[in-house]
């Protein structure tokens, strides 16, 4: 048989096979389609969604994923908290923001669309400088002092890269 | 008598996927922002065919029953990772199959043994002679599809699956069409020569 003949058939399963080679290898067809799984009926699906729901429920990372778009924006609002210390306390920069380079305050400024006197080709941050940005503004997390409202990003793609640099 | 209009066929299925698709898209962004129902919409939506795909490979409920629960799990946990411009059913059954694939490699399915699969309870047990020999056919053939190269095992597994045409086939392989339809045609005609020694 060729193969062109039965490559249409796979197009078009419903269609009659021509000659015989074709007829017996789309006969081998059916009799495979045919070994489908019977449906295990309402009961098993109740159990089966009864028991996914108790597996989703143990994941670790279920918080954080529910609360996916919470997270970027504690972020923000670290991001935001690291300016202001920067701008308003020269001299007493918050503890950690030494730790950062210019190119990660220059993506910050980028972030709230604010000038930043620092000269670098690519804002770019050097792993492990999230995290120290993250560790310099963790009192904030734990005193809950900020509201949802106040992290709103200014600029939502500058945001999004800072954000996918964490991974 | 009404004439049947292909194009008006083809334009009808296109417009079904697409708003099928659209409602996809917006259960995954509701379950996304926290909305547990929303995932619990789309698993009963492709419970069933996911289950299908799963039975296909594992040829025995609890096999079955853990690669669905799998599958759904992980999707679970990659859905924000998920590129909203495909197809999550396609994706989903990526997942599955893949899962299918690691679990025979793992050796946790019995290899292939040629096992008639469970039979839900709903259906009682073949007791005359034609049901015999028809389950005797059947467990030939399922040794016979265990006996071929993995790439070609899974393809056919897929393609005769009824709601996958070979585009989609091609996209959870991430192959070509035209490979699609190679290993179907060559795990055929390989079935055919094990079941049938002396053609």
């Amino acid at each position: 048989m060729k193969k062109k003949d039965f490559y249409d058939f796979l197009d078009d399963p419903e269609r009659g096979p021509k000659g015989s080679g074709e007829r017996e290898l789309a006969d081998l067809y059916r009799k495979i389609e045919g070994l489908d799984a019977d449906d295990p009926g309402q009961d098993y699906w109740r159990q089966f969604n009864h028991r996914l729901q108790q597996r989703i429920d143990r994941l670790p990372a279920r918080r954080a994923f529910q609360r996916w778009w919470v997270l970027p924006s504690w972020l923000a609002a670290a991001a935001a908290m690291a300016l202001v210390a920067f701008f308003f306390s020269p001299g007493k920069t918050t503890p950690g923001l030494e730790g950062l380079n210019n190119e990660a305050l220059l993506l910050a400024g980028q972030l709230y669309e604010v000038e930043m006197d620092v000269e670098a080709p690519v804002p770019e941050l050097a792993e492990g400088e999230f995290e120290v940005l993250l560790q310099a503004f963790e009192p904030l997390f734990e005193a809950d002092a900020l509201t949802e409202e106040d992290f709103v990003p200014i600029n939502p793609e500058k945001f999004k890269e800072l954000w996918n640099l964490e991974g | 008598m009404d004439v049947v209009n292909p194009k008006a066929i083809t334009e009808h299925v296109d417009s079904s996927l697409d708003a099928s698709r659209g409602v996809d898209k917006r259960l995954i962004q509701r379950s996304l922002e926290g909305e547990q129902s929303a995932y619990t919409q789309l698993v009963n939506k492709y419970r069933r065919q996911v289950y299908a795909i799963a039975y296909r490979f594992a040829k025995n409920r609890e096999e079955a029953d853990d690669l669905a629960q799998d599958t759904f799990i992980k999707a679970y946990e990659n859905l924000s990772g998920f590129r909203m411009e495909s197809s999550f059913k396609t994706w989903l059954f990526r997942i599955a199959t893949n899962l299918s694939i690691n679990l025979t490699k793992s050796g946790r399915v019995s290899k292939d043994s040629g096992e008639i699969p469970d039979k839900h309870l709903f259906q009682g047990e073949s007791n005359t002679l034609e049901g015999l020999l028809q389950d005797e056919r059947t467990r030939a053939l399922r040794t016979a599809i265990g006996e071929l190269p993995p790439r070609q095992k899974q393809t056919l597994l897929l393609k005769t699956y009824r709601h996958m045409s070979c585009e989609e086939v091609a996209r959870v392989m991430e192959c070509s069409v035209g490979t699609v339809k190679a290993n179907v045609f060559n795990a055929l005609k390989r079935l055919r020569t094990i079941l049938n020694p002396g053609v």
